[in-house]
């Protein structure tokens, strides 16, 4: 997210007062920062912690149950917990704090983007899907239709939002480390690459879920206590916060008021429909579905998901505006030209630093390492199950053995480890930006409407998810290239073909009317089969029946007779 | 077949009417609140900025903090009104689906 966010600001740039994205910690160039000890100390302890629970999993990872999906063992709260965590990456946290602080109101919708898209989720989307797939999203949109090309399509529409999400954390990571650690940009995407393919592929599900669960929770005790010393700051007057915020932002009055960010009400339409759409057709938030016991557990943990992310939110909401109050005119955080210290990302860590001293920042940093490590860890595992279980699964060797299909699995977590590395230091001195928004909107205007549809419309058929598919990606990376972020921001053009960063208000209705005029103009004898399937496909997502798809019947209470 | 038994059963139908209606009201709420906070952000910077009193909070964050409540409120709700109302009839369909077809076994 912390891409997007940077991405924004470039639409906005020519309003902007050009000094606070001059020295922007992401796209711009970073300087690098004294060696922090409390930080790498306390980084360490983590890395040390999770490399234990690691070699605990490893010995409980050795099936595909296992593998992708901890065989179902997580229990509901804590895969609620490692959802949040999902969403919480060191984009929510050092991202939208910035936005607040740079821009106000406009920050905010980052924030709703989430909570208005994760009770959809819950309401349509998590109990069908934990009782129609197995182990990826793409289990679920292939369940009633041709296997070969759905399952490639669907596949590769995953693959293509993990590997540009993974791209867009690792660049954004190395820099970030090189600000916080002290450590030069190629060693921090080495470190976060290798300790991902690591825990991945050793430790499977089991230990990613561990290492975001972990991460979670040191991530809410920090946020917690910074939003608790900045209401003691303010003798517990939240008017008071807002008042100064208010008297000491340079906008003024204007910080609390919507367009200091956005200025055009149509992209912020289209961003409204990216983040709805685009985080129900996240692959790797959608796979911890499959790692609770049943659509019931699949339930419970989306709404824990929810009530912790809600709280994380509101406590971001008092950090960003409290830092306004706060720091914005402390000279020992910003340099001599008034521009903020290592860039505009920082605004939290400095924060920290400001209420807490050494200890605190040094926390808030190795907390944001370890956010960063477990978010690729998530993606590369969704990543590798695509390439294992839907590709190899499906177009490799006939009647291929478990263990293959393992071995598969373990390659493509060092190959998509290797894929970043190699890109992650190719773009290093790139504008990514794009990267993270291309992700976004494959997941809203692709992923999404095809999961919707393939759920609920009878009509679906193998050809309107091709062809639906095909122009969605088409239209949605092809109106990024022209849109603001790569034609303007990436290559330098003065005026963008597309206005507007997100294509997702255009490309969305594409994919739709796609879906749509393909299926019903489709009278084959295989569409007039996948239609009557529907029933029966329905029937198991509503009554979980027969939950595994494999004759093992898997029945909420003990009945035997299904 | 069993799947034409299932769908037959009057008892299936009224389960999945109950779930599908409350699935759809649901959503049609949490997706017409999310959009109205949209559609404020975009178009409605004026009403957003009113204030109350001699307080810096304007509407905008009220409505963020009460949209942000409201999502949790809301999952909250459907939680509790699956696992009171919906999952107990859900299972004692199963039963009794099982029972029904046991019995038509033995009779046979």
């Amino acid at each position: 997210m912390k891409r997007r966010l940077c991405l924004l600001s470039i639409s906005a740039l020519p309003a902007l007062s050009s000094s606070v994205w001059a020295g922007d910690a992401i796209t711009g160039a970073a300087d690098k920062q004294p060696l922090n000890v409390t930080a790498i100390t306390l980084f360490l302890l983590f890395v040390l912690t999770t490399l234990g629970i690691t070699i605990w999993s490893a010995r409980r990872s050795r099936s595909r149950d296992q593998l992708y999906t901890a065989a179902g063992g997580i229990t509901a709260w804590q895969n609620g917990v490692a959802i949040a965590g999902d969403f919480l990456s060191a984009a929510s946290f050092l991202g939208i704090t910035s936005a607040l602080y740079f821009y106000g109101t406009d920050g905010l919708l980052l924030i709703i983007g989430v909570m208005g898209s994760w009770p959809v989720i819950l309401f349509l989307i998590a109990e069908r899907l934990r009782n129609l797939g197995k182990y990826t999203l793409v289990d679920v949109v292939s369940f009633r239709l041709a296997q070969r090309p759905v399952r490639l399509l669907a596949a590769l529409s995953s693959l293509t939002v993990v590997i540009f999400y993974l791209i867009a954390q690792l660049v954004g990571a190395g820099k970030l480390i090189q600000l916080l650690f002290g450590l030069d940009y190629i060693y921090a995407v080495v470190t976060v690459s290798t300790l991902m393919m690591v825990y991945v592929s050793l430790g499977g599900m089991l230990a990613t879920t561990w290492v975001q669960f972990i991460k979670a929770i040191l991530l809410l005790i920090g946020g917690s206590v910074m939003a608790f010393l900045i209401l003691l700051h303010f003798q517990f007057d939240v008017q008071q916060l807002f008042t100064e915020a208010v008297a000491t932002h340079p906008r003024g009055d204007r910080l609390l008021a919507p367009g200091g960010w956005i200025k055009e009400p149509m992209a912020v339409v289209s961003l409204g429909l990216t983040t709805l759409f685009g985080f129900i057709g996240l692959p790797h938030i959608l796979m911890r579905m499959f790692t609770v016991k049943d659509a019931r557990a699949a339930r419970k943990s989306s709404f824990y998901a929810i009530g912790i992310m809600g709280y994380f939110y509101l406590l971001i909401m008092l950090i960003g505006f409290g830092a306004v109050a706060i720091i914005m005119h402390n000279p020992a955080y910003h340099d001599a030209d008034g521009n903020m210290l290592g860039g505009a990302n920082m605004v939290a860590v400095h924060l920290a630093h400001f209420l807490g001293g050494d200890l605190l920042l040094g926390f808030v940093a190795a907390v944001t390492f370890a956010t960063i490590l477990a978010v690729v860890a998530g993606l590369t595992l969704a990543g590798a199950a695509n390439i294992a279980h839907d590709l190899y699964g499906t177009f490799g060797k006939r009647g291929h053995s478990e263990r293959a299909e393992l071995f598969i699995m373990r390659l493509s977590v060092l190959g998509l480890g290797a894929i970043s590395i190699l890109l992650g230091i190719a773009f290093q001195h790139q504008n990514v930006a794009f990267v993270a928004t291309l992700a976004l909107a494959v997941a809203g205007s692709v992923n999404a409407p095809i999961l919707i549809a393939a759920m609920y419309w009878r009509g679906l058929t193998t050809r309107g998810v091709m062809w639906g598919g095909v122009v969605g990606l088409l239209a949605s990376v092809g109106l990024i290239i022209l849109g603001p972020a790569v034609m303007v921001a990436a290559m330098g053009y003065a005026e963008p073909i597309f206005p507007y960063v997100y294509p997702t208000v255009v490309s969305l209705p594409i994919t739709v009317l796609g879906l749509w005029l393909f299926s019903v103009t489709d009278s084959s004898s295989r569409a007039v089969a996948e239609r009557r399937a529907f029933d029966q496909q329905f029937v198991r997502s509503e009554l979980g029946i027969d939950a595994e798809g494999n004759g093992k019947l898997r029945l909420p209470f003990g009945l035997q007779q299904y | 077949m069993e799947l034409e038994q299932i769908l037959a059963h009057p008892d299936y139908q009224a389960l999945q009417r109950l779930r599908r209606r409350m699935s759809f009201w649901l959503t049609f709420i949490n997706v017409a609140v999310y959009s109205l906070y949209v559609l404020a952000i975009a178009y409605g910077h004026d009403l957003m900025v009113k204030t109350w009193g001699d307080s810096a909070i304007n509407l905008g964050l009220w409505f963020t903090g009460a949209v942000i409540l409201f999502s949790v409120a809301l999952s909250g709700f459907y939680i509790w009104w699956m696992n009171k109302k919906y999952d107990p009839l859900h299972d004692s369909f199963l039963h009794r689906f099982n029972a029904e077809k046991n019995n038509a076994r033995s009779q046979q």
